[in-house]
This record gives structure tokens, sequence and C-alpha cells, in this order.
């Protein structure tokens, strides 16, 4: 159990600078998710954390530990990895001993940790089979039973459900916020899959270009993105973006001018068919239909805005407008974010 | 469509036949001629058929005070090539094996170019560096010893090639495991590259072997002892160049010189089947 901290964290390969700049602390027993798009420096990250990949510049501590220098097997943390990263060649309880045995924990004591592991991920079944004899959720399982069993300071995961399918992904989701119910321990959980973040978070860090871009619970980035980046990044629709001109025509904001941008999620937009007087909390805003697809529950209607070009996207509830139909949508003014139009940054 | 699947297997049957026929036949002359005595092979009346002679020949042959080559048994001649194959054989396998190590999971300076010389070897076979080769071997004074005919041949870039090959195709993950479980170079090196190369290292061991086993060139230059002589040396020494050669013991040496090769061949394809049944990768 312990705090982590980052310190000014630099990472630069060659002169390409990959991470800049990160300060961090992360609190003790805290399960954090560090979101963001593919290439953006999530591993680079944990990858330094983890003691795996030199740090260019700044400090890491781990408890009141420095460990910038220090080699991996010294700082108290356990790993998780995309492609399981068993050992092909040993059975499923070497798999999850090696780490013990190598720390020189007597035979006794391993047995006990790993008899409790596997029972904790239901693996106990399946001790003496090799990694090639398992599926990939069982894999996954073993993974997590051999960072267990080690009692580190500090969980690491570097996408560790990306390699499952769906049903699994959501399984597995379950298992690990259950896991770290029981063992409680620092967790820093690398994710490209928003659900995942939304999900498993306690706090999220939204990465992007190397850069933390926002901090918060889930919520607070779905509820109040930083900047645009976020909210283009959380909510699945995307968040909307119109440019402050165009919303000019049609909200009845003061400050509303070609240096901001609004931004409306698609499903916080309504459909009304008619015109009809609107209230000083609403506006409406005409809108042509293209396409519309049903995903079931919920019909997705892309668009745009009245003689432009602002594409936008309604998620609805409800089927009946008629496609190529001129409509109007009902948008509520407390649910409009503003954001800065040269930096993105939220007003 | 039955017809044609017909046809192309058998036209498959027929091709492979006739490839089997070309590379047996041969042998099984060999096999006919050492059957028969000094006298029916050199009247030039040898049938296709074998001899009476089999036992009778190939018991001149195994007898220890039967002189192969002057004063030398084929026992101690097999011994020899059996000792140096064996030795070009593992020097072959654990220096290739460390050096791929190092290439692949060091960071050294100059690492690319310790790879590039490595590589660059490859297009030397032994027959272009055998002057120098030669000078280095009897200036270290391994004329006609067991050294001699063994450590020029060790360094192997073809193998060390392949099992650089073989530890990229390890994901670097792995490796990142075992060093968050607290295993160093020599304990991953021992715990997990090892154990993942059984198969490489048995499919090396057949070929390596059959190229120690077969050395010609080198041997012949290496040795000037008939004792220290190999087995395939042995063979064409016996060819006499005034027509007294045994031509029905030449056979059944030969015959002999080529069942080791067989042998580990046989008995590394259970072991090629282990390896792929529970593939381990
Ligand atoms: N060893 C390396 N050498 C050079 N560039 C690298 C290396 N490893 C990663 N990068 C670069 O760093 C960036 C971030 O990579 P990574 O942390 O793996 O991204 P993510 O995990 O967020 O997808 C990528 O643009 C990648 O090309
Ligand atoms: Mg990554």
């Amino acid at each position: 159990m312990a705090k982590v901290l980052l310190k000014n964290l630099k990472k630069s390969y060659q002169n390409n600078q990959i991470i800049k700049n990160i300060n961090l602390e992360i609190n003790d027993g805290e399960f954090i998710v560090v979101l963001g798009p593919s290439g953006c420096g999530k591993s680079t990250m944990l990858r330094m954390i983890a003691g795996l990949e030199k740090v260019t510049e700044g400090e890491i501590y781990i408890g009141q530990t420095n460990v910038t220098k220090l080699e991996p097997k010294d700082r108290s943390i356990a790993m998780v990895f995309q492609n399981y990263a068993l050992y092909p060649h040993m059975t499923v309880y070497k798999n999850i001993a090696y780490g013990l045995k190598l720390h020189k924990v007597p035979k006794a004591e391993i047995e006990k940790k790993v008899e409790i592991a596997a029972e904790m991920l239901q693996l106990k079944d399946l001790l003496q089979r090799k990694p090639n004899q398992l599926s990939g959720g069982q894999r996954q399982r073993v993974a997590m039973g051999r960072a267990i069993v080690r009692e580190p300071n500090v969980f690491l995961f570097d996408e560790p459900l990306s390699n499952l399918d769906a049903k699994l992904r959501t399984q597995m989701r379950f298992e690990i916020k259950n896991i770290h119910r029981n063992v409680k321990t620092t967790s820093i959980y690398v994710t490209h899959d928003q659900i995942e973040a939304m999900t498993l978070a306690d706090r999220i860090i939204l990465l992007n270009k190397g850069e933390i871009e926002q901090i918060g619970t889930p919520n607070e980035l779905y509820e109040s993105p930083a900047s645009t980046f976020v909210g283009g990044f959380i909510g699945n629709p995307p968040m909307n973006f119109i440019s402050g001109e165009i919303a000019n025509k049609y909200l009845q904001i003061d400050s509303l001018n070609s240096s901001k941008i609004a931004g409306i999620r698609p499903e916080r937009i309504q459909i009304t068919d008619k015109e009809r007087e609107t209230n000083k909390n609403e506006c409406l805003i005409p809108f042509n239909i293209k396409m519309c697809e049903s995903i079931g529950h919920e019909t997705l209607i892309y668009g745009n805005i009245e003689n432009s070009n602002t594409e936008l996207i309604v998620k609805e509830s409800s089927h009946s407008f008629v496609k190529n139909k001129k409509i109007n949508l009902q948008i509520l003014y407390k649910d409009l974010h503003l954001f800065n139009a040269t930096n993105g940054k939220r007003l | 469509m039955e017809e044609n699947q017909k046809f192309s297997t058998a036209l498959s049957h027929f091709i492979l036949i006739i490839g089997i026929i070309i590379i047996t036949f041969p042998i099984y002359y060999a096999l006919v001629t050492s059957s028969q005595s000094l006298q029916t092979v050199l009247s030039g009346k040898t049938t296709l058929l074998p001899g009476g002679n089999f036992l009778e020949n190939y018991k001149e042959i195994f007898s220890t005070n039967k002189n192969i080559i002057q004063g030398i048994s084929i026992w101690r001649l097999l011994l020899n090539s059996l000792i140096v194959t064996i030795c070009i054989t593992f020097g072959k396998t654990i220096i290739s094996i460390m050096s791929a190590y190092a290439i692949v999971y060091f960071k050294f300076p100059f690492q690319k170019t310790a790879f590039a010389l490595i590589f660059l070897t490859l297009m030397l076979p032994i027959e272009v560096r055998i002057v120098p080769t030669f000078q280095m071997a009897s200036s270290l004074n391994f004329l006609d010893s067991y050294q001699g005919l063994s450590v020029p041949l060790i360094a192997s870039a073809t193998a060390t090639f392949l099992f650089r090959q073989f530890f990229m195709s390890i994901p670097d993950e792995l490796c990142e495991a075992a060093r968050i479980d607290g295993a160093g170079p020599l304990r991953f090196f021992f715990d997990t590259i090892l154990p993942l190369s059984k198969t490489s290292i048995a499919a090396l061991f057949v070929i390596l072997f059959i190229y120690g086993w077969n050395q010609y060139l080198w041997p012949l230059l290496i040795t000037t002892k008939q004792s220290m002589g190999t087995i395939i040396i042995a063979l064409t020494q016996m060819i006499a160049n005034d027509g007294t050669t045994p031509w029905h013991l030449v056979m059944g040496v030969a015959l002999i010189a080529m069942l080791p090769p067989i042998l580990v061949v046989v008995l590394m394809q259970k072991w090629f089947v282990k390896g792929l049944i529970d593939s381990e990768k």
C-alpha cells in the first residue's frame, strides 16, 4: 500500500518528447485509470513507473521511496500486460509462484499464497495446466494471480483486457473491480477504452500527446470536460461542437462570438417536430437529417444545422421522425459547454 | 472431378517414387556390393541381387585387428568422428545461443557492428578462410588434435542467426515480466530462454551433427597422423591408386559411416514431434 508521486516526469526518445512534464499524486489504495488515444504515451508513462523504461527527467516516488533509479524488482510493483506475458513452458502454478521463488519466499508460504490467489481467481482446477491450454480470460487471470501473490505496493495494468472479446471484457472488468475491493492495492490502469475507464476508475487521467488533459472522477470528465479534447474523447458518440458564429445565430447568449466554441452532448439534444415558442431556458436549432442509424434501443441521427456545414450527431430513444426531414433541435442552455476557440480550454 | 483427383494423387506418387529410387539406388548398390566377395566385384559380374558374403565382410570390417587404413581399426575412426562431431555440435550450439542472447537482449556499444560481423562470416565458408585458419591452428599447436579438428568449426553464424530470429519472436513482455519478477539476465536465460529454445536446439542438433560428421576438407588438412583421422577421411584413403582397393569393404564402411547421422535424425524426429505437440509458444 502506498502513494505514488510523479514529479516533472519527462521522457524523450532521441529528440522526440513523448511524455511532457507530468505531475501527479496518486493516493493510497486509489484506482487510477490512464486514458487516452493510442500513441499518446500511456504505456511509456506506465513503463517508467514500472522501471522498464528509463526516466529522461523527473522523479518517481512509491511510498516514501524515490524509485526513479531502482530496478523493477526493487520497486514493489507488479504488472499485468496486454498479451499476458506468461511463461509458456511453466504450469499455471509455477507462473504464479515464480516471482515468490526468486524472492526466496519459503516453499510452504508460496503454496499458501498461490492457493489463496487461485481461490480468488477461480484458477484452482487449472494450476497444473500450461498457458496454451487456457482461454484468453483464464490466461489474464493467471497474469493477475502472478501480480497478486507478490503483494506489491502498486499494481500496474497495461491494457489488460484488449485481447479479450467484448463479453469476457465486461466480466473481467467486474473481476478486476472486485479484486481491487478485496486487496485495496493502489492501481494504475492504462486503457484506450473509455467504458473501462468510466467503470473502473476512482479518478481518470486523460492523456493527450504526452500531457495531462484532465484529472478527475469519471463524472467530472463527463459533466465538465476541461477542454474540447476531453469532450470529444469521453462519451459515445462524442460531444458536438458548434463554432461561436453559428451558435450565435440561434443561441441567445451574450458572450458568444467567434472566439468561443459551444459543446453539447448528443444525448442532451431533444428533437421537436413543429415550430413552437421557446422559453428562456432553451433554444431551437433548425436541422437537416442526413442519415439515421438504429442501434436497437436508441437511434443516432446525423445531419447538419440548416444553412451551415456544422455537422451534429443526436442520440434519440424514439424512432418517430422521417429521414431527410427538416426538424428542430431543442437545446437547454444548462447543457451547453463553452470552450475557448484558440486553445480549446473550458471557459 | 474424382477422376482428376485420383490422377493427381497417382502422379505425385509416381514422381515421389522416382525421386526415392534416384536417391536410394546408390545406397542399395553399395549394400549389394558390400555383400559380395572382392572377386565378384572385380569380375564385373555384379548383379543387383545381394551376394552371400554379407556377414563375412562386415565381420572383417568390425574386427578390432582389421586395419581399415594403416594400423587403424574402424572403431578408432568412428570414435574420432564421434568426439569431433559432438564437440562441434555442442560447441556451436552453446556459442551461438549465447551470442544470439547477447545480441538480442543486451544493449552494448557496437551491438549492430557485432551482429554485422557475425553475419558477414555467413558469406565466408570454411573453404574460403581455410589458409589463414590453418595457419592459426598450426601456430596454436592444434595439428593432429581433437581441438584442431573441432574448434575452428565451432563458430557458427548460421546457428547464431537462427537463434536470433527465434529470440526476436519471443515477446519483449516476457523479458519484462521476468525483470519485474526479479530474474536477472542469467536467471532469465536458464529459466525461460533455454526451455523455450528446446525445439530449436533439437532441430539445430540434427543439422549440426550431420554437418560435423560429414566434414571432409578441414580434417584432411589438419590431420597428418592416421590415428587422428575421421571415418570420412579414412573412406577416401581406402581407395588406393594401384588397383588394390577392397571395394566390397569400402562400400561397407561407407554404409556404416552413414548410420550415425541417420540414427540422429530418426531419434531426434521423436523430439521434433514432441516439441510440436506441446507447442510452447
Ligand atoms: N522505444 C521507442 N523508441 C522510439 N519511440 C517510441 C518507443 N516506444 C514508444 N515510442 C513512441 O512513443 C509514443 C507513445 O507510445 P506508447 O506509450 O506506447 O503509446 P500508448 O501506449 O499510449 O499507445 C508513440 O508515438 C511511439 O511511437
Ligand atoms: Mg500502449
